[in-house]
């Protein structure tokens, strides 16, 4: 058995120093236009050179390039494509953060056009890159759709898996090895699990041997355990903070493919104690019984909602936390 | 008891659709550059509240020069709705920048211990504003809810806990504000449909908070999925809810109209988060259509939230077009019932 120490997704892209807020001026400045795009790219790429090698030198195994470019979750993949305006703010989940709603306004086309950051990243990264796309489902329920073209969300959804499987295909194609899709909505609407498995294998059709996790946060995924292990992906990463029976859950149903598990609070500043090290035992114990050979252990979610200096910590206590565990060699 | 009978009991005759706004208006460029300057140690808090004193007159003038029914002390002396309050009251540390949205950031306060009110905090600042007109000034806090939510929490074992803690201590600020004699006091909590699940930690929050004191309450919130939380949200004890309409495209409003809301509305007419200036025609035809769902005795008008975002001029025209537009579906109503 593998352990293998990831960050989740985004990185705080501000800290306290004046040179890590080189970012925030370069946005200021681009706004008003005392910045070219260019430059605030340039900006962007040495702010996230140096979150994936701050990742790295906290410990990780697989870092991410923080997204520190990204506006949000949402409407950031969303405005790369025709036929998507870009509408007002609303609450991102229970957290303080807000996205800005994709307006669709007519048929969709184009290109997510991720896989440069990709690319880009590999070659500054000491350790293996692990992209992030956010989910057809979760980018439709997001969205307000003002055009006929789609009649509801099952509609939207399908026609976005189609371009995630465009982007997972590139992926593929730049070298990526493992891919990470966000679906939170999923958990607050396991009504739609279906139409999410049937999105999933649209977008993964074409992905070749780049393997795919699926992570779903900000709610408890107890009761979707079970519907999730027939997701045609070849990882679950789940969010363990708002389930407290879904360890005990994944003793009892085992996993038949590595997990993520989110085991370090990525909301609270507070440092996640010994206790973490038992779940990851408990869970590397059921997943060594059906042969599974690898287990990733995470933040449950983004460490946007944290100051730098906290996020940093919380990966120095993962590399910790996963250090003292028993049943898996790190 | 209805809410404008509330507010005749307590000595304070409003027109109809009253105006008012959420809380914060813009500081003007010298007060941020002196906040700046203060938070380096290069001027010292005597001047600091020299020029935030000057700036609230600023914005008591322009209110009592368009004529807000229900005028705000602007907040020239806070940074943010949550950290303001935990920098004044014990239990917190001053916690690192986070992101809000965009390219705005905060600061989220860390609970590490037992959390205490000291003294007044908003008390001064609520008297200043009052001595500048004849008005009623509203008194503006952040409830226990949203101050939980929007907090690290290293202290209490669980979230009601922490959010509980904080709502008894502000109670004491609220009393302090009614000695002062205050008579309309918001309480926002815009993290109030975060998790549907517990909204009622946040109604008993509001209930610690404000039970048996005598005073017309709002609270505010806003940029929420109150879908998820209507209508028990109407359980709040509150006369009034200030809620965020021009930014969501007024979509709550059918909602209400087939529920009933049973209070009194602030009903957001203008879009906080854009540059662009609303007129008085469009905000007089969102105050007519909030009116086919809401009686005229239960509506009030104002901007979706705060406009601290905005600068001092947008914020002037913005609230210029909420009077203006807001007088003319008055003269229409008048008209009628003559």
């Amino acid at each position: 058995m593998r352990l293998i120490c990831a960050n989740h997704s985004a990185y705080p892209r501000v800290g306290e120093t004046p040179e890590s807020q080189r970012l925030r001026r370069a946005y200021a400045r681009r706004e008003t236009g005392d910045v070219s795009t260019e430059g605030y790219v340039e900006t962007a790429r040495d702010y996230a050179a140096e979150v994936i090698a701050e990742q790295a030198e906290a410990g990780c195994d697989l870092v991410t390039d923080g997204q520190v470019h990204w506006y949000d979750l949402i409407s950031h993949p969303a405005s790369r494509l025709d036929g998507v305006g870009i509408n007002g703010l609303l609450r991102f989940f229970d957290t303080n953060t807000y996205i800005r709603q994709p307006e669709i306004l007519g048929p969709l086309s184009g290109r997510f056009d991720l896989t440069a950051d990709y690319t880009w990243a590999t070659t500054v990264s000491s350790r293996p890159v692990k992209p992030v796309l956010t989910g057809p489902y979760t980018l439709a329920r997001y969205s307000i759709v003002r055009t006929d073209h789609y009649s509801d969300v099952a509609a939207l959804t399908m026609a976005l898996a189609e371009l995630v499987g465009d982007e997972l295909h590139e992926l593929g194609r730049a070298g990526a090895t493992l891919a990470q899709i966000d679906e939170p909505e999923l958990l607050r609407h396991p009504e739609d699990a279906a139409l999410v498995n049937k999105a999933l294998q649209v977008a993964t059709d074409r992905k070749g041997p780049l393997r795919v996790s699926l992570a779903t946060y900000f709610g408890d995924a107890t009761d979707l355990y079970r519907t999730l292990l027939d997701m045609p992906v070849d990882m679950l990463a789940l969010d363990l903070q708002y389930g407290p029976g879904l360890v005990a859950e994944i003793e009892r149903q085992g996993s038949d493919r590595p997990l993520a598990l989110g085991a370090v609070d990525g909301r609270n500043t507070a440092l996640d104690g010994t206790s973490v090290a038992g779940i990851v035992d408990r869970v590397a114990e059921a997943l060594d019984s059906r042969g599974v050979e690898e287990l990733h252990l995470q933040p449950s979610c983004s460490l946007e909602y944290l100051p730098r200096d906290r996020a940093r910590r919380k990966l120095v206590r993962m590399r910790e936390i996963a250090e003292s565990v028993t049943k898996v060699g790190a | 008891m209805n809410g404008r009978r509330k507010l005749e009991a307590l000595g304070i005759n409003l027109p109809l659709l009253p105006t008012t706004a959420v809380g914060s208006y813009p500081k003007p460029v010298e007060l941020t550059r002196a906040r700046t300057a203060h938070a380096r140690g290069e001027i010292d808090h005597a001047e600091l509240r020299r020029l935030e004193q000057e700036a609230t007159a600023m914005w008591m003038g322009f209110q009592n020069e368009i004529g807000v029914d229900v005028p705000v002390d602007g907040e020239m002396y806070r940074g943010d709705m949550v950290a303001f309050f935990a920098e004044e009251m014990d239990g917190f540390e001053r916690g690192g920048l986070v992101r809000s949205y965009g390219n705005r950031f905060y600061r989220k306060p860390i609970i590490t211990s037992e959390i205490g009110w000291k003294q007044p905090m908003t008390v001064d600042w609520w008297r200043y504003a009052q001595s500048l007109t004849e008005a009623p000034v509203k008194g503006m806090l952040t409830g226990g809810y949203t101050v939980m939510d929007w907090s690290f929490n290293e202290h209490y074992p669980d979230r009601r806990e922490a959010a509980l803690a904080f709502s008894r201590e502000l109670r004491k600020e609220v009393e302090a504000l009614i000695e002062a004699g205050c008579r309309i006091i918001q309480i926002d909590e815009p993290a109030l449909s975060v998790r549907a699940g517990e909204l009622d930690v946040a109604i008993e929050c509001m209930r610690v908070t404000t039970e048996g004191l005598d005073a017309y309450f709002l609270t505010h919130a806003c940029f929420g999925a109150f879908e998820t939380v209507f209508p028990g949200m109407l359980e709040m004890p509150v006369d009034n809810f200030d809620l965020e309409m021009a930014n969501s495209g007024f979509d709550l409003v059918e909602t209400f109209h087939r529920h009933g809301f049973g209070k009194d509305l602030s009903f957001g007419v203008v879009d906080i988060h854009s540059h662009v200036v609303e007129t008085a025609e469009q905000v007089a035809e969102r105050v007519r259509m909030a009116l086919q769902s809401m009686p005229a005795e239960n509506l009030w008008v104002d901007p979706d939230c705060g406009l601290k975002t905005r600068t001092v001029e947008e914020a002037q025209a913005k609230m210029r077009a909420i009077v203006q537009g807001t007088r003319e579906v008055r003269t229409e109503l008048s008209a009628v019932a003559r």
